[in-house]
């Protein structure tokens, strides 16, 4: 189509980083816009809707503490992909990680808490059992990839079905998990004594927060500076240069898959124990799969995942008081979400190539 | 209890259901062989399935039939299908990727407009289609039941496979399909466009999985529901994969999930000891358990996900 304008298509040279920054925002903008376009399609004012949103997100101190207590689950399993697809394991299976690690950390709760009452040792029990609810699930996936060449994308998507409909068993039942006093399939609530610490006395930030924050530090660190982080970076860019060299790929998976797991897993449990107080279905809106958007948005750094949680938690915040104050409903983040992902990596895409005119010979 | 269960009217609604299950799969599966074979891993089918049924919902919602649904439907899922090719083929991005962005999008629009329009309380129910019972096939005792007496999708859905298994190994254009997943430089050699075949196979694919949901909003259930496709994109995925890329087998494993759904949906109404959760979850955890036993003798194709560039 374009040999008509006598234009081609071709590889386009290095783009200058802030140019590609700015790029990058003008795709945010383009998302803004589409998803402003679908607004208005079903009746709603985009300006206003986008303005409360900003407002409850980041209006004023208190707002922007809620905002990074909706940023701290975000960026735990943004993290968990960080690790995946940095060593190109495509794991999905972040949301019914999540879940395992709530019910483990529960299950745990339930075994520990008339031992132990309260204090710092059911916190770590709790903490622990939430990262090994959702590293042995990630696991059992990275298992299946190096001893029956299972994908790993299907095996998650699989156990995700599996552990949220197992979740649903257990809380339908008066005889497991669902709550004496509640007729909603939740369980009982925390004692206020295995909470989650709070940071600061008004509001709900808990300690869950520090922890994403330290671990993408951490994660940062690892993959730029240790030898597993250079397997993973190595085998994300070359599978079969990396199995030449020695390295046991099916460990590293499983090794991988199992931490991957572990961060989903401790966000599950800092919803339960720092947010909701009680396990339901409701602590996690689809956080497994935002968490996915945003480490593709961040392209797979860890240090960025930070600021684009923060932003993508402001996103969520914001949409909680949207129903009352505009009459949209707060699922339009789902929308905007995709749309920016979907903007981002277009926009990526294109930036390799640029169009030029076709040189004439002779 | 038992006893009850194994009446033979009992049966024949299970098989008869067991074909009715079988069709959303069927369709998208065979959808996916198709664009596979070319070289193109499409992982938006549970998306490209959503967008199915929410763009029945949408159509009946503003007034057209259910038939204009359909057609629209076609529409959407050769968008759908064209733009996965363009974003993987043209500039290459991520199959994986790419794939999963389109997922997520089918799954937030569809709970936006859910909710945008359950708000106002403006439901609105889809009309179905009536069952096409084959003449004189359909009065067969107990076989007329089960296999003549079902939606056109199924009659449709159950012909593709040997019209596509006809296609893919006995003409050019087959040939031509699965060199592309093969070894597509070869193809380009022989002065054919390995980007044209992809996406005619890719676009193929979207129309066959927004047609599998399509069949849900317009065949199962009147009522619209975001996600309600519930991982069955995923299912056709994996009897591609199960199957062994070869559309027989995958006949075989589709009526394997398909037999597990119409249990569940059966046995819930008797009162038996096993919780419906376990009866819902069955067909995750067989797929889990085929696809650790089957992937040591693949047939995939060679160049699967892997884009081409003709420099």
């Amino acid at each position: 189509m374009l040999k008509a304008f006598g234009l081609e298509v071709v590889k386009a040279r290095k783009i200058n980083p802030i140019v590609q920054i700015l790029l990058i925002i003008v795709a945010v903008l383009v998302a803004f816009l589409i998803s402003g376009w679908f607004i208005s399609l079903t009746g709603g004012d985009p300006a206003e809707a986008f303005t409360v949103m900003f407002k409850g997100a980041f209006g004023n101190k208190r707002k922007v503490l809620e905002t990074l207590l909706r940023s701290a689950p975000l960026l735990l399993t943004a993290l968990a992909t960080v690790i995946t697809f940095r060593a190109q394991i495509w794991s999905i299976g972040q949301e019914g990680q999540l879940f395992s690690g709530a019910m483990f950390a529960y299950l745990l709760y339930r075994i520990f808490q008339p031992v132990l009452r309260e204090g710092l040792l059911l916190l770590t029990v709790v903490v622990i059992g939430g990262f090994l609810g959702g590293a042995l699930l990630g696991l059992l996936s990275g298992f299946m990839k190096a001893k029956f060449n299972v994908d790993i994308i299907i095996s998650t998507v699989m156990l995700n079905y599996i552990v949220t409909t197992m979740l649903l068993f257990l809380l339908y039942d008066h005889k497991y998990w669902m709550g004496t006093t509640t007729y909603y399939p939740r369980t009982d609530p925390i004692a206020e004594s295995s909470w989650y610490p709070i940071l600061t006395s008004d509001s709900r930030l808990h300690m869950g927060f520090l922890i994403a924050v330290g671990l993408a530090i951490l994660i940062y660190w690892i993959l730029k500076r240790t030898p597993y982080g250079y397997d993973i970076r190595a085998l994300g860019a070359n599978p079969i240069a990396t199995k030449f060299k020695g390295i046991n790929i099916g460990r590293l998976i499983m090794i991988t898959m199992f931490f991957s797991g572990g961060l989903a897993g401790l966000a599950g449990a800092g919803e339960v124990f720092g947010v909701h107080h009680n396990l339901s279905m409701e602590i996690s809106p689809g956080y497994g799969y935002t968490g996915i958007i945003i480490a593709m948005v961040a392209e797979l750094n860890p240090l960025i995942c930070i600021l684009v949680s923060v932003l993508f938690g402001g996103l969520i915040n914001g949409s909680t008081i949207l129903i009352a104050a505009t009459g949209i409903h707060s699922s339009i983040t789902f929308v905007i979400q995709a749309l920016i992902l979907m903007s981002v990596l277009i926009c990526r895409a294109l930036m390799k190539y640029r169009i030029r005119r076709i040189a004439h010979v002779g | 209890m038992w006893d009850e269960f194994f009446q033979a009217a009992v049966i024949v609604n299970i098989l008869a259901a067991t074909i009715r299950i079988s069709t959303p799969l069927l369709l998208s599966a065979m959808g996916e062989l198709v664009a596979e074979r070319s070289g193109v891993m499409n992982l938006g089918v549970e998306g490209m399935m959503i967008f199915g049924t929410f763009t029945v919902w949408l159509v009946v919602f503003n007034g057209g039939t259910t038939l204009l649904a359909i057609a629209v439907v076609v529409l959407v899922g050769a968008f759908l299908g064209w733009l996965l090719g363009w974003l993987v083929i043209y500039l290459k991005m991520d199959q994986t990727v790419t794939g999963l962005s389109i997922n997520l999008l089918a799954s937030g629009f569809s709970i936006y407009m859910y909710r945008a329009f359950n708000i106002a309380g403006e439901t609105v129910s889809v009309e179905l289609l009536p069952n096409l019972s084959i003449p004189y096939l359909s009065n067969i005792p107990y076989i007329g039941q089960i296999v003549f007496n079902q939606s056109i999708y199924t009659y449709l859905a159950f012909l593709s496979v040997p019209v596509i298994a006809w296609i893919l190994h006995r003409t050019k254009i087959g040939l031509a399909i699965r060199s592309c997943g093969e070894n597509p430089g070869a193809v380009d050699t022989r002065g054919i466009n390995v980007y044209h075949i992809r996406m005619i196979s890719t676009t193929f694919g979207g129309i066959m999985a927004c047609l599998g949901g399509a069949f849900l909003m317009t065949v199962v259930s009147s009522r619209f529901l975001p996600d309600m496709t519930a991982g069955r994109g995923w299912l056709a995925i994996i009897i591609v994969i199960a199957g062994n890329w070869k559309p027989a087998r995958m006949i075989i494993a589709t009526l394997i999930f398909a037999f597990l759904g119409a249990l569940q949906l059966t046995l819930t109404t008797f009162d038996i000891a096993i919780p419906y959760e376990f009866l819902l979850v069955m067909p995750y955890v067989l797929a889990l358990v085929a696809l650790m036993l089957s992937r040591t003798r693949s047939a995939a194709p060679a160049k699967l996900a892997m884009p081409y560039s003709r420099e």
